[in-house]
């Protein structure tokens, strides 16, 4: 079912000036109940400015974002419930960290949804266990977190409102390979223990074919694909075209077919391509 | 010669009433001019205080540094050592100075008192050096993260330095923008034979290097070409890295018998080595 | 969208009054001001309008530019006519109902007034128009340069001035950024009252005055790293140079003044 539908969206920023930009041109899509949908394209594909109003923090100029079947804007005055209901971690969300502890931090967010003391406390415990951030550290101040630390902090506090639906603004953007690969699994782990939905804005096709069970894929404000990754990773030379670059694994399957290989260039993970080559190479002295 | 060197460099700072924190303990690293080292190793293994050493930014608490022969403990070669390795950082809106590019380019030479004239010169033929010609009237703050960064390279440029010491300046950017600078670095590495100290945490970036050294604990733990290091996945991982996923793939069926080599590194070398495997 | 704004206005050209002397054009504006409180009559004052009205001919900018400036203004411009219309009672009286009273001399000193305002506005504006903000603190630099006599630095002041340009508007982004991060954690901003609003205030702040810091921190870093001393021994790359252009504007300009002060004495005060 259906939890986010976009009806025909259309967002334009500066309209009537010299400025005006189509941000999003008629887009229209439905985001699946407790799946987890990777999301890549170009800075300017008008990816940011879809997802903001995913949670009512831009109002479409046309067009309807249904939640639950519900339009989010139908009631203005409780845009508020919206945002609590579809969480947003921002680009290195561990900017916006103000409280003087990591604990009235993550707290925030539960506070302004009005809950009892209890149940932010509970909230707060849980949040933080998600991330990993050990009890010892929601006494510190931000400043006496490592970066990754805060970042996970900054996630714990939007997944303290316990929202339907999560949407990661690149969570993994600056961070070394370990501190990629902590978020990520973290993720998953979270998606796996609350069967939230989770919308991963990201960059990095590698991530997305790790994580993501289904691609969109925009270009130019509009929707260019939609669908399994391996659908997406299929079309690779499309992908190509518009700029982005598949994974490696992929690229180097696609190398093959081009050279008159037999391969099925969906496999998008090493563990994948390794099966697939091993039963042409004969590895495992087959 | 060496552009850069580093001899048993320690480095530790302590705050009050707090243990010392030891950063670097026993860095010895000679880079030779004109080369592009790639400098690799997860957040807090002492790498950005390493490039901050060879700009005279820090000061060895032990050891020491040479930039082109200058000790960098001595105070009177600060300025001479900073006009000869130019430093280019992370983010890219912090580090420009001026509401206009070709002005913010001119802020390093103008510090040097050069005349006029040669400044005006140094500032055109940077910025074409960076391919950014077209928008040196424009203001930096309207421009896309690599262009910000490549405006950022040009300013260090006009200062004609021996080297560029880029400590993670594709972190923040978009894959664009990482492609634009990496293109501009291995320009000016190629063709003005420019020494290239490049910081990242992105392994196919530190591919494109001559050289590849891994930091680790505040100390050089592997040193060789992307092939030698790349081609040792497992102590990569260990040490908190990827690895290519080609050469993973590479290293994924070597490990089920297929006779593959270990040090590839790009999708065209791994599907060209399969190819050859197939036809055998 | 906070993103959108420019700061400082300039509008490039290549007019005769972009390439004046920045600090000619500094100079030449404050002469301006002065000639638009020195006419008495309207003789004098219709000198101004039409010497403006070639000025900002020759400066070839659009015409839309100068409804920008001018539209903010208009309420205050209609405000002091109103006022000089209702309290000016001189000459002949034209309306005389309860204790309105209009008279001709009101009307034309809410005239004179409405002309006076505009002419300010404009003629400064055209300033900003045609100079670049860096090019504005340039010429501020160098002609508060003897001011160095009584310890005053104004290469520290310009350089300030320039980072303060260069940062606010990225500075702008990182609020409209912050703000709707916090607005996605339920944070209220639009209801309440004072207490509340200001309090709704610090999860703003606090995280724009760490960035802030950060950013700080890293700009004197870069700047450090590209050989910075202070402006001890710096050239610059784009030398100021009066030209004759420069000189004969001025001149222009002293005319028009000796002009209106000739026009004041021949018709005598009016107002």
């Amino acid at each position: 079912m259906a939890i986010l539908t976009v009806e025909n969206l259309t967002h334009t920023y500066g309209a009537h000036s010299p400025f005006e930009k189509h941000a999003v041109r008629g887009v229209s899509l439905d985001i699946q109940e407790g799946e987890l949908l990777g999301i890549i394209g170009h800075t300017g594909s008008g990816k940011s400015t879809l997802i903001q109003h995913l949670n009512g923090l831009l109002r479409p100029n046309e067009g309807r974002v249904l939640l639950d079947g519900i339009d989010i804007w139908e009631n203005p005055k409780k845009i508020r419930d919206v945002r609590f209901r579809v969480g947003m971690v921002f680009q290195y969300p561990e900017h916006q960290l103000f409280e003087d502890t990591i604990y009235k931090d993550i707290a925030f967010g539960p506070k302004n949804m009005g809950l009892s003391e209890e149940e932010i406390d509970h909230r707060v415990r849980q949040a933080a266990a998600y991330v990993g951030l050990p009890e010892s550290l929601l006494d510190k101040s931000p400043f006496d977190l490592s970066g990754g630390e805060k970042r996970r902090a900054a996630i714990a506090g939007v997944m303290a409102m316990e929202p339907q639906v999560l949407i990661l603004d690149e969570p993994t953007a600056g961070l070394d390979p370990q501190g990629r690969e902590q978020i990520l699994t973290m993720i998953q782990d979270y998606r796996r223990t609350r069967g939230t939905t989770v919308l991963l804005v990201t960059h990095s096709m590698e991530d997305v074919a790790r994580v993501a069970d289904r691609i969109l894929v925009m270009a130019d404000g509009q929707v260019a694909m939609l669908d399994t990754v391996e659908a997406v990773f299929s079309r690779a030379e499309e992908l190509e075209r518009i700029g982005l670059t598949v994974p490696a694994v992929t690229k180097t399957l696609l190398l093959l077919q081009q050279a008159g290989v037999a391969v099925d260039t969906a496999a998008y993970t090493v563990e994948a391509a390794t099966a697939q080559l091993i039963s042409l190479l004969g590895g495992d002295g087959v | 010669m060496d552009m850069l060197r580093a001899i048993d460099v320690h480095f530790d700072y302590t705050y009050e009433n707090e243990a010392p924190q030891v950063v670097l303990q026993g860095v010895d690293l000679a880079i030779e001019k004109g080369s592009f080292v790639a400098v690799l190793g997860h957040n807090g293994c002492g790498k950005s205080t390493l490039a901050k050493h060879f700009n005279a930014l820090l000061l060895p608490t032990g050891g020491q540094v040479l930039v082109a022969d200058m000790t960098t403990a001595d105070e009177d070669n600060t300025y001479p050592i900073r006009r000869r390795v130019g430093m280019v950082l992370q983010n890219p809106d912090n580090q420009l100075v001026s509401t206009i590019v070709e002005e913010d380019v001119a802020f390093g030479p103008e510090n040097l008192g050069l005349p006029p004239a040669e400044i005006r010169a140094r500032v055109d033929a940077a910025l074409a050096a960076v391919d950014m010609t077209a928008y040196k009237d424009h203001s930096p703050h309207r421009l896309s993260g690599g262009q910000k960064q490549r405006i950022a390279i040009a300013g260090v440029l006009a200062m004609h330095p021996d080297c560029l010491l880029l400590d993670e300046p594709t972190a923040m950017l978009d894959p664009q923008g990482r492609r634009e600078v990496l293109d501009t670095v291995c320009r000016l590495n190629h063709e003005q034979g420019m020494t290239v100290v490049l910081i990242t945490h992105y392994m196919e970036e530190a591919a494109l290097a001559d050289r590849v050294v891994v930091m680790d604990e505040g100390r050089v733990v592997l040193d060789g070409t992307p092939r030698q290091v790349f081609a040792q996945g497992e102590r990569l991982t260990a040490l908190g890295l990827d690895v290519p996923q080609p050469t993973a793939l590479c290293a994924a069926l070597r490990q089920r018998g297929v006779d593959i080599p270990a040090d590839l590194l790009t999708p065209e070398e791994c599907a060209a080595a399969i190819l050859k495997r197939l036809k055998n | 969208m906070m993103k959108d704004i420019t700061l400082g206005q300039y509008f490039p050209g290549n007019s005769l009054l972009h390439r004046l002397d920045p600090r000619m054009k500094l100079v030449l504006t404050l002469f301006f001001i002065v000639l638009v409180f020195l006419p008495r009559n309207w003789w004098g004052l219709l000198t101004v309008g039409l010497f403006l009205l070639l000025v900002i001919g020759l400066s070839r900018l659009p015409l839309r530019l100068m409804w920008r400036s001018t539209k903010p203004v208009l309420f205050l411009v209609l405000f002091t006519s109103i006022l000089n219309v209702l309290y000016v009672h001189e000459g002949t009286v034209l309306v005389h109902w309860g204790f309105l009273r209009i008279t001709t001399g009101g009307l034309q000193s809410a005239a004179f007034i409405a002309i006076r305002i505009l002419c300010l506005i404009l003629g400064s504006s055209l300033l900003t128009y045609t100079t670049t903000p860096t090019a504005l603190t340039d010429a501020i630099e160098r002609l508060l340069s003897p001011l160095k006599v009584i310890k005053v630095n104004p290469h520290e002041l310009a350089m300030m001035m320039t980072i303060a340009l260069r940062f606010i508007p990225t500075l702008m982004e990182e609020t409209d950024k912050i703000m709707s991060a916090q607005k996605a954690r339920g944070a209220d901003m639009e209801s309440g009252g004072l207490v509340q609003r200001v309090k709704a205030l610090i999860p703003i702040l606090i995280p724009l005055f760490v960035s802030s810091f950060r950013r700080a921190y890293d700009l004197a870093m870069a700047m450090e790293c590209r050989c910075y001393q202070g402006g001890e021994g710096r050239t610059r790359m784009k030398q100021l140079r009066t030209a004759l252009r420069d000189w004969l504007s001025l001149t222009v300009y002293a005319a028009v003044g000796v002009g209106i002060v000739l026009l004041n004495i021949y018709f005598g005060k009016v107002l």
